[in-house]
């Protein structure tokens, strides 16, 4: 006889599940559990069988034999979780997935502390590099997805939480529940003309039904550099000065001979940097009802640099709310952002303050000259040496800068189920921020001596950009027998908009008053821009019997960044997924398991081109001066040639994936193996300069191949009740090369002076941005030997570099001659492959996780090196000492001088070194109190964690860091990867740390 | 709609709606000037390819920049393409002058008076690309108008041809001079004096005397020659009677300096290149000593030193000379002696001399090369000077007639200007070395030695004058001139070949 049942649902650890489902099997009848996870169900037949379903958790059934309460514990299904993929508009099962996608969830972000969120990514996916530029506060990353495919700056697109934006920076990295990081044709190609560079969805983090939780993490660490370079003091300056002096047959200067003053001097790089505080916390408040769910987050993060005068701090709060009701579903999410970063710009830069001169004068205030003090009337490079002599730690610390930016980031989604399986979804996105870009340098004498600036002056600009972005979509999905179609179809439109407004002025009546009305109004630059793209798309994901899988995609743009004729692009993909394992015939094959086979094709594009590109207009700023009373006069000139053909960049890509778990599902493998061919690239070369215009203008023309094998190994077993450990291990490797420049010049940039030293050379059948220039091949021992080598550059004398001769005119061999014939590619900024490797293990409470990650196989120029032994204007390396002499020959620092007849600092061999390193990025050991514990303090989660960062690094590299990012000389363009001029130095930080959810 | 796709600038005006009234040309006319402040021409980088490749300047340091001054530049390097990109920013921009101005509703004389500097800026630039690069194409017409894949390189003499055309119609059609507010364009002098500077340059002597005859007898404007040579280098005398063409600059601030931007820095700071050792902070230069040993070998009627030595060098020698009221000795910045200056000589070896033309101390009270900020010169940079124009019609005269009267008039006002006796016959050499000791730093020594045919004889072959970078061993037939910018080369390969040498 039928009867009523209840009971309550609980998850592992005994806290009520609600909003399970519950049904009786083989009939209609059934219900949800409620908030406190309690059901009811009526007039159940005895022996029925009762299924409790949920998302994330494994189907359990309870069989109805007379008693009238059942309580069930629903155990979470590891296996489930990781089966839904997130993909452009919407999610797929993973054995649907067809292209080639790598994600990372919460657990491997939250538990560190990352400057910029996207650092969270480093190491973590194959194909995925991400470096940072330098360890500053605040410092951005460079994001290169299989492969640099353009000659632009272009870095992937990022879509967070529907919104299609640059950068992932205003995102708190705690709020990030899911990266998805889109790699080939088939997963790209619905994101059309922008793709071509990778797509990154970020998806934050919701609530969680029926839970209602506070969670608060905190953390406190401190920052130290890991490797100082040993830079001369006082009296190794002088006397590496005074030998180049004697060598060159010129006069000593003063300060370094007869008026040398042990007193004074300094050691500024010591003086540069400190112990640096790091403090992230973050507070989140989260739960759900029936109908609803809700995240409120708030997250501050307030970082010290490691060099004094550098801070960032971020702000954020993000509220994100779900409702549904029926067919009808809401969700939004939105971001507030305030970021105040104060870099110091000076550390570290060309010329330098030299090591004879006190950073303070005797008053105690930042000095770049002691001749006051010291009672001499000189000149003072006469007196101290030829050198810009800039007390950069006083420029840094007397001049004010701060960057604000307030960034609104959210998306509303609407949707509608019209009827079974068709949904259509209004989606709003926009982005907004408000920038603010502030510097101040004050009437000081430190800053007037050392640099270009005469006087005070302001220089502050506000940007306003807005971003609104409607998408319709329409879906359907839906399961016939064996059939399964997953069909979408939309129609999008983002409209970009940017106004700006800035001002100089100089001479301010004193240095207290910093607004730009108080000091003479210099210019006021200012700027318009709006840009849009419409777009439709669809998407046919078909699945037959979960064994055949077939995805065509298909997205038409149009841009406004492009002439009419040319605005339309259309990118199309197609794949197929063979899901083995379910074939008959392997059904009782276990040793491997889920195995499945993709292939895929398909064109998408990059929009690299900035707006109005197409544009010709004239330069409202040819100025000139006029009249007995000297006068500025406007003038009017065309200063840019533009090429209005320009349109999108196309990569083609060809993708083959092979995935199979073993060990019984513990450890499961992804590989992957692509072609990747991008054509009509953006090369930019300048017109013939006799057009009187020199920019560089940018025509498609360009090609590149790259090609590259991914491996990812994901291992996870539970040993014991007590013991559980996992482990990921990703790899992979890239060959680029570029196929074509047009009729374009091989493209030369990399320079790591203000000297302008090319060090990179782009052609074709290389790979982009290789250093391009002479080996080394041992210092002179005698000035004969010296004049035989027929240097055409320089004229060597004993003690000077030997340069290699390795070929005349017309490539033919060794000619006598050491000339531009004997220029050559040396070096590879580009690693032949990347690693990471994550390790953690649970053992009762305590948990470790160990983080690794490594390059091997790249070059990198160690720019400083230039500074250090070559470059007068500042100091030297204490190493210059070791320099060679008729004395002293065993080594390889050429001899001291500072007129260089030898040319001893063109770009050579001399500054390259191995950049390969390998790391621990991350290690964590974490302790929770036990439950016993927590229930008498009413407390859900108690944890206490120590962590490191970088705290082993092993490498040959004799820079500061390995991790150098893009050299900011070039713009941090591509042509300048691996050119290190002494970039901001990577920390180590150990961190404490606390996690607590009520 | 399709309507937000269609997006165009509303930052500027489009090339397309210029050129409608007189304040459109004169626009225009400004326009045509900039480059002469651009970083890559007459604030700085310019001098690397003019005097620092001349017998008088002892460059120190190898670098990219200076390579040129020993041979060593190729096509690819700094100084060869960014001044030449600056020197065809002119010349594009005065084509635009020249092609739309007379097109222009508006006053007759204005207008004829604009494009006339076309003209003129026009010629100026190719007559420095004419003799930097020698083989160069001709463009007349704006960029738009031409299909750049035509573009040929010229022969050097059809260029000379078109320099003249162009410096014809300019002097006929430039005012004497303009009003107050305008001082500072070009006028027919300039173009006259340029003029008869590309005959000379030609050998065309006869046609070289007959414009510079017309200048000295005040065909376009009076000028004369200042009392005090000094005058001529100083920001309180600039456009002086005796300038014909100054570039203009003001030392006006932090910003970066020349180009094409709202308040760009228009001061020059090519006195950093210049400056003695230790009052620069850039590489610097010595002067060889064949150079004060040529000033020094003669003495003005009172018996003293040539005045034009203490303006122009800076040396270790307490000679002393009365000159216009003053007393004038080896000073630099600061006022201080040699000795002063770097008291730790070493006297028992060579002594090096550095320069001292342009640098203005005096009158500005600068401490060193840079003060008052990287761009902080603000001296008109004087490009034609009357005693030049005197110079160069003894030469022409000379050429035609040997040492004529009026040759030996000619030469002898610049030397009575600063004492010097008068010459009663000259030869070749005493023109060529008195225009060493009036013009050294005035960016025509390289050229003089160039159309001489002397560049081999008196560089190449004296490696010694290049010591303090990397000799001159460097040197292959044809690189007394610069190599075609590389990118040029390869924009219209394969039409155009590099000149010998590279």
């Amino acid at each position: 006889q039928a009867q009523s049942v209840s009971g309550t649902v609980y998850d592992n650890s005994g806290s009520p599940l609600p909003g399970v489902n519950v049904i009786v099997k083989g009939t209609s009848s059934g219900t949800q559990t409620d908030f406190d996870g309690n059901y009811t169900i009526n007039n159940v037949d005895s022996g029925a069988v009762l299924e409790f379903s949920y998302i994330g958790f494994k189907t359990t059934e309870a069989t109805f034999s007379g008693s009238s309460v059942i309580n069930v514990t629903m155990e979470e299904d590891t296996q489930a979780l990781d089966e839904v993929v997130v993909i452009g508009y919407g999610t797929q099962k993973k054995s649907d997935v067809t292209g080639a996608v790598a994600s990372i969830d919460s657990k491997a972000i939250e538990k560190f502390t990352f400057t910029d969120a996207s650092q969270a990514l480093q190491g973590q996916l194959a194909g995925v590099s991400v470096q940072s530029a330098g360890g500053a506060p605040g410092a951005g990353t460079d994001i290169v997805i299989r492969g640099i495919g353009t000659f632009s700056n272009n870095g992937p697109l990022f879509v967070i939480d529907g919104v299609i934006t640059n950068n992932m920076s205003s995102v708190s990295p705690q709020d990030i529940a899911n990266v998805s990081v889109l790699k080939d044709a088939s997963a790209l190609a619905i994101y059309g003309s922008r793709a071509a560079n990778g797509v990154v969805i970020v998806t934050t983090k919701k609530g969680t039904r029926g839970k209602l939780s506070i969670d608060f993490n905190t953390s406190y660490g401190v920052a130290s550099v890991i490797r100082e370079l040993d830079w001369a003091n006082n009296r190794q300056y002088a006397d590496i000065v005074n030998r180049a002096n004697d060598n060159d047959g010129n006069a000593r200067f003063p300060a370094n001979d007869t008026q040398f003053d042990p007193n004074f001097g300094s050691n500024l790089y010591a003086e540069s940097v400190q112990t640096a505080g790091v403090h992230d916390s973050n507070l989140r408040l989260s739960g759900g009802g029936e109908n609803t769910l809700f995240s409120l987050s708030l997250s501050h993060y307030d970082q010290e640099g490691v060099i004094k005068f550098s801070d960032f701090e971020r702000y954020t709060v993000r509220a994100n709310a779900g409702f549904t009701k029926g067919r009808f579903d809401l969700q939004s999410t939105i971001g507030l952002t305030r970021t105040v970063n104060n870099p110091n710009p000076y550390f570290n830069r060309e010329r330098n303050l030299l090591p004879t001169i006190n950073l303070r004068n005797s008053a105690g205030q930042f000095s770049a000259s002691d001749l006051e003090d010291r009672g001499i009337d000189a000149a003072l490079g006469a007196f101290y040496g030829p050198g810009t002599i800039v007390n950069e730690l006083g420029l840094a610390a007397l001049e004010d800068r701060t960057i604000t930016r307030n960034t609104i980031l959210g998306n509303i989604a609407a949707s509608y189920e019209i009827f079974n399986g068709l949904t259509y979804k209004l989606s709003l996105g926009l982005e907004s921020y408000a920038n603010n870009n502030f510097r101040f340098s004050p009437a000081e004498q430190v800053i007037f001596d050392g640099s270009n600036r005469a006087f005070s002056e302001l220089s502050e600009t506000n940007e306003n950009f807005l971003s609104t972005l409607v998408e319709h979509t329409l879906n359907y999905n839906r399961t016939f027998g064996k059939h399964t179609v997953d069909v979408l179809g939309g129609f999008t439109e983002q409209i970009n908009d940017v106004r700006r407004l800035g001002v100089n002025a100089i001479n301010f009546p004193s240095n207290d008053i910093r607004v730009a009305s108080a000091g003479e109004v210099q210019n006021t630059p200012a700027f318009q821009g709006t840009d849009a793209i419409q777009s439709y798309f669809g998407r046919v994901n078909y699945t037959f019997d979960d064994r055949y899988v077939l995805t065509g995609t298909l997205r038409r743009d149009g841009s406004s960044l492009f002439k009419e004729e040319l605005r339309w692009g259309t990118f199309p993909s197609a794949a197929v997924a063979w899901n083995i394992s379910n074939e008959p015939f392997l059904q009782d094959f276990d040793a491997l398991t889920n195995i499945k086979f993709r292939v895929g094709y398909g064109e998408i594009g990059s929009n690299n081109v900035g707006r109005y590109a197409t544009d010709p207009v004239l330069n409202l700023f040819s100025e000139y001066i006029l009249g007995d009373n000297q006068t500025r006069v406007q003038g009017y000139s065309i200063t840019n040639s533009v090429n209005p053909n320009l349109t999108w960049e196309t990569t083609k890509t060809t993708n083959y994936g092979l995935e199979f778990n073993t060990l019984n599902n513990r450890l499961g493998i992804t590989m992957e193996y692509f072609v990747k061919d991008t054509e009509d690239i953006l090369v930019s070369t300048p017109l013939s300069f006799i057009t009187g215009t020199g920019n560089p203008v940018p025509a498609n023309r360009g090609s590149i191949t790259n090609s590259g094998f991914e491996f990812l190994a994901n291992y996870r077993d539970q040993i014991t009740d007590d013991l559980s450990v996992s482990a990921t291990f990703n790899f992979s490797t890239v060959k680029n090369e570029v196929t074509s420049i047009g009729d374009g010049s091989p493209i030369r940039s990399g320079s790591f002076t203000s000297n302008t030293i090319f060090s990179t050379r782009t052609d074709v059948g290389q790979p982009i941005g290789s250093f391009y220039g002479y080996i080394v091949d041992g210092i002179y021992q005698s000035d004969a030997e010296a004049t035989a080598a027929n240097d055409q550059p320089g004229n060597p004398r004993a003690g000077d570099l030997r340069f290699k001769d390795i070929a005349g005119p017309d490539g033919s061999g060794p000619d006598g001659i050491i000339d531009e014939n004997d220029e050559t590619y040396i070096g590879n900024p580009a690693p032949d492959f990347e690693y990471g490797l994550n390790l953690s293990a649970e053992y009762k409470n305590w948990d470790v996780s160990l983080f690794f990650n490594g390059v091997a196989g790249n070059e990198i120029l160690n720019g400083t090196k230039y500074r250090g032994y070559f470059d007068f204007n500042g100091n030297y390396f204490a190493d210059a000492l070791n320099a060679w002499t008729p004395s002293n020959t065993n080594t390889n620092i050429p001899r001291n001088t500072q007129s260089d007849p030898g040319f001893n600092r063109r770009m050579s061999t001399f500054y390259l070194e191995d950049g390969s390193y390998f790391r621990l990025r991350n290690a964590q050991v974490g302790y929770s109190i036990p439950d016993t514990i927590l229930d008498k303090i009413k407390l859900a989660k108690l944890r206490l964690y120590v962590s490191a960062i970088n705290l082993f690094t092993i490498t040959d590299y004799e820079g500061y860091y390995p991790e150098v990012g893009r050299n900011g000389r070039g713009g941090r363009g591509v042509f300048t990867r691996g050119v290190d001029e002494g970039s901001y130095p990577t920390p180590r930080t150990l961190q404490l740390g606390v996690q607590v959810s009520f | 709609s399709d309507d937000i796709l269609n997006q165009t600038n509303p930052n500027s005006i489009t090339p397309a709606s210029f050129w409608q009234n007189a304040d459109d040309a004169n626009r225009g006319a400004f326009g045509m000037y900039t480059p002469f402040t651009n970083i890559w021409y007459y604030t700085r980088f310019e001098i690397f390819t003019s005097d620092y490749r001349d017998d008088v300047i002892n460059g120190f340091n190898t670098s990219e920049r200076t390579a040129v001054g020993y041979f060593s530049g190729t096509a690819d390097s700094n100084a060869t393409f960014w001044v030449w990109q600056a020197m065809f920013q002119g010349v594009a921009r005065a084509n635009e002058v020249i092609f739309n101005v007379p097109n222009i509703d508006m006053d007759a004389t204005l207008r004829d008076n604009i494009v006339g500097e076309g003209h003129f800026v026009r010629a100026f630039n190719y007559f420095n690309l004419l003799n930097n690069w020698r083989n160069i194409p001709i463009i007349t017409l704006p960029t738009s108008e031409y299909d750049l894949n035509e573009v040929m390189q010229a022969p050097p003499e059809d260029v000379w041809a078109q320099i003249e055309l162009d410096l014809q119609t300019a002097r006929d059609l430039l005012p004497n001079s303009w009003s107050a507010e305008f001082t500072g364009r070009a006028t027919a002098g300039a173009a006259a004096g340029l003029l008869g500077k590309t005959y000379l340059y030609q050998g065309k002597w006869a046609e070289a005397k007959a414009v510079f005859s017309e200048i000295m007898a005040g065909t376009y404007g009076s000028y004369q020659l200042m009392d005090d040579y000094a005058a001529n280098f100083t920001e309180e005398f600039e456009n002086n009677a005796e300038s014909l063409f100054e570039i203009q600059l003001v030392n006006d601030g932090n910003g970066g300096w020349g180009g094409d931007g709202p308040g760009r820095g228009k001061g020059s700071a090519y006195q950093a290149d210049l400056a003695p050792r230790g009052f620069t902070n850039q590489n610097g230069m010595r002067v060889n000593q064949w150079a004060y040993d040529l000033f020094t070998d003669e003495v003005t009627v009172n018996g003293e030193l040539d005045p034009r030595i203490y303006t122009t060098l800076f040396a270790n020698s307490d000679e002393t000379t009365e000159y216009q009221g003053k007393t004038l000795a080896f000073k630099t910045f600061t006022d201080k002696t040699f000795l002063e200056a770097y008291p730790d000589t070493d006297l028992d070896k060579p002594i090096p001399i550095y320069a001292n033309k342009w640098m203005d101390w005096e009158f500005t009270g600068r401490v060193e090369s840079r003060d008052g900020g990287w761009h902080g010169g603000g001296n008109n940079l004087r490009l034609l000077r009357y005693s030049d124009i005197l110079l160069m019609f003894a030469e022409a005269e000379f050429m035609l007639n040997g040492s004529t009267p009026a040759a030996l008039d000619a030469i002898n006002q610049v030397r009575a200007r600063v004492d010097m006796p008068a010459f009663t016959s000259i030869t070749m050499q005493d023109i060529e070395d008195e225009r060493v000791k009036e013009l050294t730093f005035e960016r025509t020594r390289y050229y003089d030695l160039l159309r001489w045919g002397k560049v081999v004889e008196r560089i190449v072959n004296n490696p010694d004058l290049k010591s303090e970078s990397a000799g001159t061993g460097a040197y292959k037939p044809g690189r007394e001139y610069i190599a075609i910018p590389q990118n040029d080369i390869d924009r219209n390969f394969p039409r155009w070949t590099q000149n010998e040498g590279y």
